[in-house]
């Protein structure tokens, strides 16, 4: 009969290890979702005769630098509040959270910011053109799970304040921060494949 | 091996927990279990009358006819055809097979059969189910819409899909239901790979697993990398049709600029061909299964079985282009869709002979589920065998949208595992309800069905090769279709039949459920998987104690066992001469 | 036979063909094309192949059912097949079914595809004879280059599901759909290929017997997918030359040349 304290520990790693292998399959169907528009991307551009087509001119880079800048800086600030929590900072890591937070609604209005510039300013409305459509679909769908990943983020919140119930608590942070990188790693490549290339 | 034992919970007192949100994944089980049954009658429906107006044009359709057209006269009208055959192949696909096989077996057998107390998950479980509800919702809800559902076939090819071709909400309700499913089944193949994975009992290796959790396992595994394309697919359809973008419009409806309707057919057959081997490898598992169950002697070659269904899964992604030959591609990808498709063959025939190898010099009890078992063998290599007509680019170009191709994906998919579907009822429904269906009307039931559907598809693969081509509504118009009205009739009398025969199993199905009051048993199939080591049926926490595992499932007909006994249980050491 | 009669009578009244064998009413539509029977062929190939082993798979199923039921046989033979010889017979089913049968029929297709069906006629080399389709809802649009040899002119002959070709000439199709996605279908010659909006697709065909055949859509294109008929005549090589005579007297007086409506042509796509 195992002692109640190596009970404790195979439930806490099989609970781990049920987590992460569930991420990692829904990480693999959201990266096929993102793949798919992706192959749809390379199609559109490699069968046009010039990019961007019609002598449209390439969106300014500036909110989407601005965009990358928010989301890397939000990883790395998630990252901190991760590493603080495991290491019993419980204050440290809230703060940390919140900015994580913070930078994440920051990335959202940057990218409102971008699509009132498309839309307003450049007149690249989401029914303009491969082009244009392509850029609003990428960016909706990616911002439709940003917006899961705030709420995923927050609802981390309440549980900060309490100690009790730490192992769901523990792989929820992991889960969610595997989320929160995997949007970070879609919206790099969203920003080299639509913007800067 | 099991990573946690999960807790015994307990037992649900209301009605609302017990029947309607419930995270038991044995009721969640039966709710796709009805939830498919209705589906598959309402799409039965469909078919029967997709039939009589190809065999009686302009005759009213009996009985329901005027009262569902009466601007006709009872008659059939074209526009309403063609909806019925989109959603007779849209019903049937997701909302008939899908939760039979994997929403129902899957969550009943995947816990029973790995020695776990519920799914890893039971509320993304739960979920799951209230999402197909929601999904078969926005379905029914597009056939009473003004312009009525959609109507461009189940493939729902753009151009004619889109806002030009199908004006009116019911296609892009088409494309909503399908995402909604598709999160759906999407969060149960995350829900049953990962049980599969962390949550076997102690002893219970990858290949201790019976050969259904093999098939489950790696249908979950192709629905969770290929769902989210179809849903990429869909949702940039839905933006065409609601966003006014123009990714599939070309010709005279792209008035703002235009994409490519061929990007839609290559997103859509890559996963539209993984699909077609995630509704048959649950049915391929189960028979293997059953074959060496009633055969009493162990699955012939199980390893090697379960190896050729995962190498069949890893093939089936890379084949998806014999789907669109007559597009026009490339001769280099056309042919290299060709070559890889015929690789598919090997495997295949492997696990046939392993099939058969079960059987030879077994001592075959021939029960219902034996029988329906052994129909898939039958209807199967039928069906296998004339994927290669397909397959081979020449004879494509002739055979390509006609009712070959009907006749071949019906007897793969709605024969085989139709029948891998029934036998499957008829095997678990101790375990599930408690109780045995009657084993004269299986078996009635079985052979109506097996001369029905020999009748309609082998018809069909006969109208196809004299050149019938698909979703026509009136075939007398064309000469050179003339001499094949008399095997359209033949058709649709034998489906009527076999629509028929399938009222004796709802009967009888009705009957085991409700109105039987019998003890059967814990195990009244003699058979040694760990759902027949507990009370039929099943008891809410499923194993008082996890069991520990010390066999294979096929352990039968052992010479070192003793009297009276030919098969052990997965908990029994192997018995020793 | 009698209670067949019976089921059919209705069909066989509609359809007026009652003295015709049922071997002869599954056969395909007659073959009028020079490489219709390459196809004809393979299947007849493919299906004896099938027959072969599906005698076996057939007696596999019934004869062990028969031999080794629990009554006549009541004890099983115990064993994984897993042993050697186990493994060596199903892989040697397996290898011999994919070798025999799919890299056979495979090797055979490819080579009628690449040689044959994908192999379009050098226009420079040879009288090719070049026809525009142009598939809408739900009808055929078809136009001949007339007497100058270019398309979209205005001694175009353009006809109204009614193609019109003669025999023993090579003709080349280019195909474009101006709506949904159609498909030109010629059963009589084997063939298909889709009608896609904004991308030409080809085809081509040598025909070898004059007559009246159907030509039908094989792409589901909405509500009247069913009636997307259109009629082929074959002509002899005389027969043909009168017709394509009159038809271009016809066209030169009848082509309305203010309606840019006729003009739905395009510059002959040349292969490099």
């Amino acid at each position: 009969m195992t002692s109640l304290s190596t009970q404790h520990e195979l439930r806490r790693s099989g609970e781990q290890l049920k987590s992460s292998i569930a991420m990692a399959v829904a990480l693999v169907s959201f990266s096929m979702l993102f793949a798919t528009l992706l192959l749809g991307y390379a199609v559109f551009r490699f069968t046009a005769e010039s990019w961007p087509p019609m002598g449209m001119e390439p969106v300014p880079l500036t909110y989407p630098f601005i965009s990358t800048v928010l989301i890397l800086v939000s990883s790395v600030s998630f990252h901190f509040f991760q590493t603080n929590f495991f290491s019993k900072a419980k204050s440290m890591a809230k703060k940390w959270l919140v900015l994580t937070l913070v930078l994440g609604f920051g990335f959202m209005g940057s990218q409102v910011l971008l699509w009132r510039q498309l839309d307003h300013e450049l007149g690249y409305v989401v029914e303009t053109g491969v082009f244009a459509s392509l850029i609003h679909v990428f960016t909706w769908v990616h911002a439709a799970h940003i917006v899961a990943g705030l709420l995923w983020l927050l609802w981390l919140l309440p549980a900060l304040k309490e100690s009790s119930r730490v192992v769901n608590y523990e792989n929820r942070i992991l889960n969610a921060g595997k989320f929160w990188h995997f949007l970070d790693l879609i919206w790099i490549i969203m920003f080299l494949t639509l913007f800067v290339l | 091996m099991a990573f946690f034992e999960q807790h015994i919970h307990d037992k649900p007192t209301t009605f609302l927990s017990k029947y309607i949100i419930s995270y038991d994944h044995k009721v969640i089980a039966k709710q796709f279990l009805w939830y498919g049954i209705a589906f598959l009658g309402l799409g039965g429906m469909m078919a029967i009358m997709i039939r009589w107006a190809l065999a009686y044009p302009g005759v009213p359709f009996p009985v329901i006819g005027q009262f569902m057209f009466p601007a006709t006269d009872g008659v059939i009208p074209p526009d309403t055809y063609a909806m019925l055959f989109t959603m007779h192949g849209t019903i049937m696909i997701f909302y008939a097979i899908t939760p039979i096989l994997i929403g129902c077996f899957g969550n009943f057998c995947i816990p029973l059969m790995i020695g776990a107390r519920d799914m890893v998950f039971p509320t993304a479980n739960m979920l799951s189910f209230w999402f197909a509800v929601l999904s078969a919702a926005i379905l029914v809800f597009s056939l009473f819409t003004p312009l009525g559902a959609a109507a461009g076939g189940w493939t729902s090819y753009p151009t004619l899909s889109t806002f030009i071709g199908s004006p009116g909400v019911g296609q892009t309700l088409w494309c909503l239901a399908i995402f909604v499913l598709g999160a759906s089944s999407t969060m149960g193949a995350v829900n049953y790979i990962t049980t599969i994975i962390t949550l076997r009992a102690p002893g219970m290796g990858y290949f201790d697993m019976p050969l259904t959790i093999w098939g489950l396992w790696l249908t979950a595994i192709l629905n969770a990398i290929f769902l989210p394309v179809l849903g990429a697919g869909v949702l940039l359809l839905i933006f065409d049709r609601v966003f006014g973008t123009t990714f599939f419009l070309a010709g005279a409806a792209a008035t703002s600029g235009s994409g490519d309707p061929v990007l839609f057919q290559h997103v859509f057959w890559i996963f539209g061909h993984p699909e077609v081997y995630i509704l048959i490898l649950p049915a391929w598992g189960i028979v293997s299964d059953l074959l060496s169950f009633f055969a009493r002697k162990p699955a012939f070659g199980a390893k090697a079985t379960a190896l050729a269904m995962t190498s069949i899964t890893v093939l089936s992604t890379l084949v998806y282009g014999h789907h669109m030959f007559t597009t026009q591609m490339s001769p280099l990808l056309t042919q290299t869709f060709m070559t890889l498709t015929m690789t598919i063959s090997i495997p295949s025939a492997i696990f046939f002979a392993n099939w058969l190898g079960t059987i030879w010099k077994g001592s075959i009890r021939f029960t219902s589920p034996m029988l329906f078992s052994l129909g898939v063998v039958f209807v199967f290599g039928l069906g296998g065998l004339t994927g290669l007509y397909l397959g081979t680019v020449t004879t494509d170009l002739y055979l390509h949208d006609t009712y070959f191709v009907v006749g071949h994906f019906h007897y793969t998919m709605a024969a085989s595992v139709l029948l891998g579907g029934f036998a499957g009822i008829y095997f678990w429904m101790p375990k599930m309800f408690g109780s045995l269906m009657n084993e004269f009307w299986a078996k009635v039931h079985f052979w109506i069905t097996m001369f029905g559907l020999n009748g309609v598809f082998f018809g069909m693969m006969i109208v196809g090769y004299g050149g019938m081509h698909r979703r026509l509504y009136n075939p007398f118009v064309y000469d050179y279709l003339q001499n094949l009205i008399p095997i359209n009739t033949f058709i649709t009398m034998s489906a009527i039949v076999m629509g028929a025969g399938q009222i004796i199993f709802v009967i009888n199905f009705v009957h085991a459920v409700f109105f039987k009051d019998e003890d059967v048993g814990d195990n009244p199939w003699e058979v040694g998987t760990l759902e027949w080591t507990v009370p039929s049926p099943t008891p809410h926490y499923n194993f008082k104690e996890i069991p520990v595992v010390k066999c294979g499932p096929h352990e039968f007909g052992n010479p070192a066992l003793p009297e009276g006994r030919d098969f052990q249980f997965q908990t029994e050491e192997i018995a020793k001469a | 036979m009698m209670l067949l009669d019976l089921f059919f009578a209705k069909a066989y009244a509609q359809s007026g063909t009652q003295a015709i064998s049922l071997w002869e009413r599954m056969q395909p539509p007659l073959d009028i094309s020079e490489n219709g029977h390459l196809i004809d062929w393979l299947f007849a190939y493919t299906t004896a192949m099938n027959i072969f082993f599906f005698f076996f798979v057939c007696l596999g199923i019934f004869g062990f059912s028969y031999l080794y039921s629990a009554k006549r046989h009541p004890k099983a033979y115990y064993t994984y097949g897993n042993k050697k010889m186990h493994i060596l017979i199903a892989t040697a089913i397996g290898l011999s079914v994919f070798i025999a049968v799919d890299m056979n029929i495979t090797r055979i297709s490819n080579n009628d595809y690449m040689n044959v069906f994908a192999n379009f006629p050098d226009e420079k080399e040879e009288d090719v004879f070049k026809v525009q389709v142009m598939a809408q809802q739900w009808a055929w649009n078809f136009r001949y280059a007339g007497s100058d040899g270019v398309f979209n002119t205005d001694d175009d002959i353009i006809t109204l599901n009614d193609l019109r070709l003669p025999v023993g000439k090579k003709i080349v199709f280019q195909i474009i759909s101006k709506d949904v996605i159609h498909s030109f279908y010629l059963p009589n010659a084997r063939l298909k290929v889709d009608a896609i909006p904004g991308r030409i697709t080809r085809m081509w065909v040598q025909l070898n017997k004059a007559g009246n055949y159907d030509i039908a859509c094989a792409e589901m294109c909405g509500t009247y997918h069913y009636r997307m008929q259109a009629y082929l005549t074959v002509y002899n090589e005389e027969d043909f030359a009168y017709w394509l005579a009159e038809a271009q007297g016809s066209a030169e007086i009848e082509n309305d040349l203010d309606n840019p409506d006729l003009y739905w042509g395009w510059k002959w796509q040349t292969q490099k």
